[in-house]
């Protein structure tokens, strides 16, 4: 390093380095009290930037308590990952949406140095000057300050407790589970998606073998009798008191197998939160390995072994004439709730039964999931659905039955709704399609009369 | 009459005075390229049923929607007395084909005829071999090589309007 030249590029280059660190780490880092008063004041806004799991409550990067700080509003830095091409819309619009706006003091909290920095830098480069940052790790030290987190957080589980089970551990919330069985579950062969990588050790589920189609006219993908079930649990070697994490590409169809399994008996069933892309975006292989379930002799117990998660087509109409006490909770796309589409190219009836509530899904087709999933496929701030909710005239004291098209839809709405604790709920799996596909029963379009 | 195939126009108009027998369409210029086209629109028919095949595979909504619209149109088409509805283009081709073997010493007849009689086998086969029936797009395949052997017949028929003008 004799040339001057030379040494003058190095300092430069060693400027360049540390002006680019120093743009998230300018953020000022905060301490309890600043966030304690700021979590009382409109002009502050606290946002949790963790993996969507810290939120919900799991213990993650060694903080001493799991949950959030009450208040604070969520931005994952792992929503930053994501493909912008994979994204159902421009992360700014959340910002808007979760009152993350540039007028405001923002405080980007974490627990591992790294998420607030990240979110921070994407903040800074969208023209948010006033940044603060705070590590959460001295809130959850000091028993004495509240922390908020979803009554059965443990429904939906982090990558990174999934690996732990991989690797031999047994993770928080799993400590009494005796037999933990890791299930990838995805719509047809192996081929469509199992094939192509899976979370390790995890054999493959089809959905149609939980709802073949039926030989009706038309065909319907309705959930399979009890006797189908129960030899499929037996098939897969399932017991009853086995701890059951269905993963998959699709979520949609991990929460279905996920909603058959527990009504078909098994105590507990959880899934992985994210699915898929949650394992890969915490930068786990997938392996695609065949893995091939050991058949089983005896279930443990009756099938169904949890009928309530179930709303048979007489316990929803008998609930309909009860109102007070019910609420059919329809999770289509609007324009299927109206009467403008079916939703499905297979079935041809347009409408909603009459008195359902109209409760979200997705936005476009009736495969998206977007008012209740995170960019990164995670689940939703509850207290933003509640909110739709609510605006709908979805009382949660009654008992909530879920219906979309078939039990795809509801099946991970159920999930949500008892992460958050709600216990008086159920699915209507035959949902629409079972419905209609009865002349007899009654059918309402247009746009419903305000609540 | 002539004995040596239809492609070659050079054999027309050299003696003066005789009909282009060859030339039926000469003056629908639109009909000649249809029918040389054919094979390619027929090929593009049965290409596309096994790209969809390939993809209800993969993907749930397609299979649903062929698995769907299978049931319609075996439903609808394919049991019952619609059954005699089918009698019409294997009778057409049937017919086709006999005229053809009859006038089996043209090129252009012999070909059309082997065309016709390979949609006949294929279409026999999709109706009667289990594995065919299984596909998601067999109703599909049916109706398309029910539609190819009609298109073929009207071939052998154009030939035979050709070959045997005076």
């Amino acid at each position: 390093m004799k040339h001057p030249a030379t040494s003058l590029w190095l300092v430069l280059l060693l400027l360049a380095i540390i002006c680019s660190e120093s743009q998230a780490s300018s953020a000022p880092q905060l301490d309890t009290g600043k966030v304690m008063a700021a979590a009382k004041d409109p002009q502050w806004v606290i946002v949790d930037t963790r993996l969507n799991d810290a939120y919900n409550g799991w213990k993650l990067d060694g903080v001493a308590r799991g949950g959030r700080i009450q208040g604070a509003v969520d931005f994952s830095a792992n929503w930053l990952k994501v493909d912008p091409k994979e994204l159902k819309e421009p992360l700014e619009d959340l910002l808007t949406a979760k009152g993350i706006t540039r007028n405001k003091q923002v405080i980007l909290y974490d627990a591992n140095g790294s998420d607030a920095v990240q979110v921070a830098d994407y903040l800074t480069s969208l023209g948010y000057e006033h940044l603060y940052r705070y590590d959460i790790h001295q809130w959850a030290a000091d028993s004495s300050l509240p922390l908020e987190r979803n009554v059965n957080y443990h429904l939906i589980v982090p990558a990174v407790a999934v690996k732990a089970i991989v690797d031999g551990q047994r993770p928080e919330t799993f400590e009494q589970s005796k037999t933990i069985r890791i299930v990838e579950a995805s719509w047809g062969e192996e081929k469509t998606s199992y094939a192509k990588g899976h979370v390790p050790t995890a054999f493959h589920i089809n959905t149609d073998w939980v709802e073949p189609p039926t030989p009706t006219d038309p065909p319907m993908w309705i959930l399979a009798d009890d006797g189908t079930l129960g030899k499929l649990v037996m098939r897969l070697g399932i017991t009853r008191s086995d701890t059951i994490i269905v993963t998959g590409e699709e979520p949609l169809a991990a929460f279905r197998v996920a909603t058959v399994l527990r009504y078909t008996g098994v105590d507990d069933v959880r899934v992985l939160n994210g699915g898929t892309l949650a394992w890969t975006l915490a930068g786990y292989q997938l392996e695609t390995e065949h893995h091939e379930p050991v058949p089983g002799k005896d279930f443990g117990g009756p099938i169904p072994g949890h009928p309530e998660v179930i709303d048979t087509m007489a316990e929803t109409k008998a609930g309909l004439a009860n109102p007070e006490r019910f609420t059919l909770v329809d999770n289509r796309t609007w324009q299927e709730h109206i009467g403008e589409i079916s939703g499905y190219s297979y079935h041809d009836k347009k409408g909603r039964i009459p008195g359902a509530r109209f409760g979200y899904a997705g936005k476009h087709d009736s495969y998206g999931m977007e008012y209740y999933r995170n960019p990164d496929k995670t689940m939703r701030n509850p207290k933003e659905f509640l909110t739709l909710w609510q605006q709908q005239g979805i009382d949660t004291t009654t008992h909530l039955s879920f219906m979309c098209g078939s039990g795809w839809r509801v099946a991970e709405i159920y999930y949500y709704a008892d992460v958050i604790g709600l216990k008086d709920i159920g699915i209507f799996s035959d949902g629409w399609i079972g419905w209609s596909s009865n002349p007899a029963n009654p059918v309402e379009t247009g746009v419903p009369a305000k609540h | 009459m002539n004995t040596h195939g239809d492609s070659s126009a050079h054999h027309t108009a050299k003696i003066p005075g005789v009909p282009k027998k060859r030339e039926l369409f000469d003056h629908l210029p639109a009909m000649k390229v249809i029918l040389r086209s054919l094979p390619i629109i027929e090929l593009t028919m049965i290409l596309a049923l096994l790209v969809l095949e390939y993809l209800s595979s993969y993907h749930a909504g397609i299979m649903h929607h062929l698995y769907y619209k299978k049931r319609i149109y075996l439903a609808a088409y394919f049991s019952g007395q619609s059954l005699w509805l089918h009698l019409l283009p294997v009778g057409a081709s049937l017919a086709a084909i006999a005229w053809a073997c009859h006038r089996r010493r043209h090129a252009p007849v012999k070909r059309a005829a082997f065309r016709c009689m390979a949609v006949l086998v294929a279409l026999i086969l999709t109706a009667t071999l289990p594995g065919m029936q299984q596909l998601h797009t067999a109703a599909h395949l049916l109706i398309a090589l029910e539609t190819c052997l009609v298109l073929e017949s009207l071939y052998i028929l154009a030939l035979a309007l050709r070959h045997d003008r005076p």
